[in-house]
């Protein structure tokens, strides 16, 4: 590889760390999001669990995932019990698609740190 | 480069809560479980032995028609402590009553299933009518607790099950269309089950 080929793979790993979501950099908001891309609506204890989030926690990412508009939140009552279930908007899949093919990216071009020596060994 | 190995760490971290995900998807085997138990009775009683192997399966596995109690209490507990509402978990956990309430006409009516089942495939009855019946009731039975998992479906498993209670005294014909209807309520009731879990 010579120098311009490394330049402009750099530029490219640049503009891809770029065209990566702020919001969902955050492993809870990514992993909610990937959860409800995949399993459809989900209850708020559902993802509590699933993500092993404290309540305050998980709310305050889910209102930030909910006022971009990549999530969207159904109350109800269930035997009298407050019951949110929230659903990926068209939006959060479209960002929640791009953030992930730039991090497959980002992450292909950069190799993955060897592992140690021992460990290589057992 | 730190902060690559913090995105790596987090990619682990999100295919850590698919994987549970994954996991909790599986508690739906016993619905098929008792799916196939339920059709195979059926299928046996309207006359059609269409497999052996599971008839004989479930006639040396007694023990198996029995656990499938437990394993219905086991997805009741997945669930609640799932759909427990917003608040935490501990907020909402029930007394040893509404345990109770909810576990005892299961319980009776599942160890039924399980009794039923075995009687009907085990001891032959010399009168054919009352085998048939017999049967009958544990495969009903089995429909049943498959059914009321899904529990949109609940409501056409009991007209089902009453129509064909209904019609026990009738026809081999009579009987074939039905068991196909109950089939047919079986595999949607399962499908149905598997989808509501697949959003757990």
């Amino acid at each position: 590889m010579n120098e311009s080929d490394g330049n402009e793979a750099l530029v490219r790993l640049g503009d891809r760390a770029q065209s990566l979501d702020r919001l969902l950099e955050h492993r809870t908001r990514l992993g909610a999001c990937v959860l409800l891309a995949q399993g459809g609506p989900l209850a708020f204890a559902q993802l509590r669990s699933l993500l092993d989030e404290t309540d305050g926690n998980l709310g305050a990412h889910m209102r930030k995932l909910e006022d971009a508009g990549y999530v969207e939140a159904d109350k109800q009552f269930l035997d009298r019990k407050p019951v949110t279930r929230y659903t990926l908007t068209r939006d959060g899949q479209t960002a929640l698609e791009r953030h992930l093919a730039g991090l497959q990216e980002l992450l292909g071009v950069v190799p993955a740190p060897a592992a140690p020596r021992s460990a290589q060994e057992k | 480069m730190e902060s690559l190995s913090q995105m790596r760490d987090d990619l682990a971290f999100v295919r850590r809560a698919v994987e549970r995900q994954q996991r909790l998807r599986r508690v739906v085997l016993p619905w098929w479980f008792a799916a196939l138990i339920g059709v195979s009775v059926l299928l046996r009683c309207i006359g059609i032995d269409h497999s052996p192997a599971l008839h004989r399966f479930v006639r040396e596995n007694p023990p198996l028609v029995f656990l499938a109690p437990l394993w219905f209490l086991h997805i009741w507990r997945q669930r609640r402590k799932l759909g427990a509402g917003d608040a935490p978990a501990d907020a909402y956990a029930p007394t040893k009553s509404d345990v109770w309430a909810f576990v005892s006409p299961w319980m009776v009516l599942l160890l039924g299933f399980g009794l039923l089942a075995i009687i009907g495939l085990r001891i032959e009855i010399p009168d054919p009518l009352q085998t048939r019946f017999v049967v009958l009731l544990a495969g009903l039975t089995a429909m049943h607790v498959g059914l009321s998992g899904a529990t949109g479906l609940l409501y056409i498993g009991v007209a089902l099950e009453l129509g064909l209670l209904a019609l026990v005294f009738l026809g081999q014909n009579t009987w074939t269309v039905f068991g196909s209807l109950l089939l047919a309520g079986l595999v949607l009731g399962a499908l149905h089950e598997e989808r509501a879990s697949e959003r757990v």
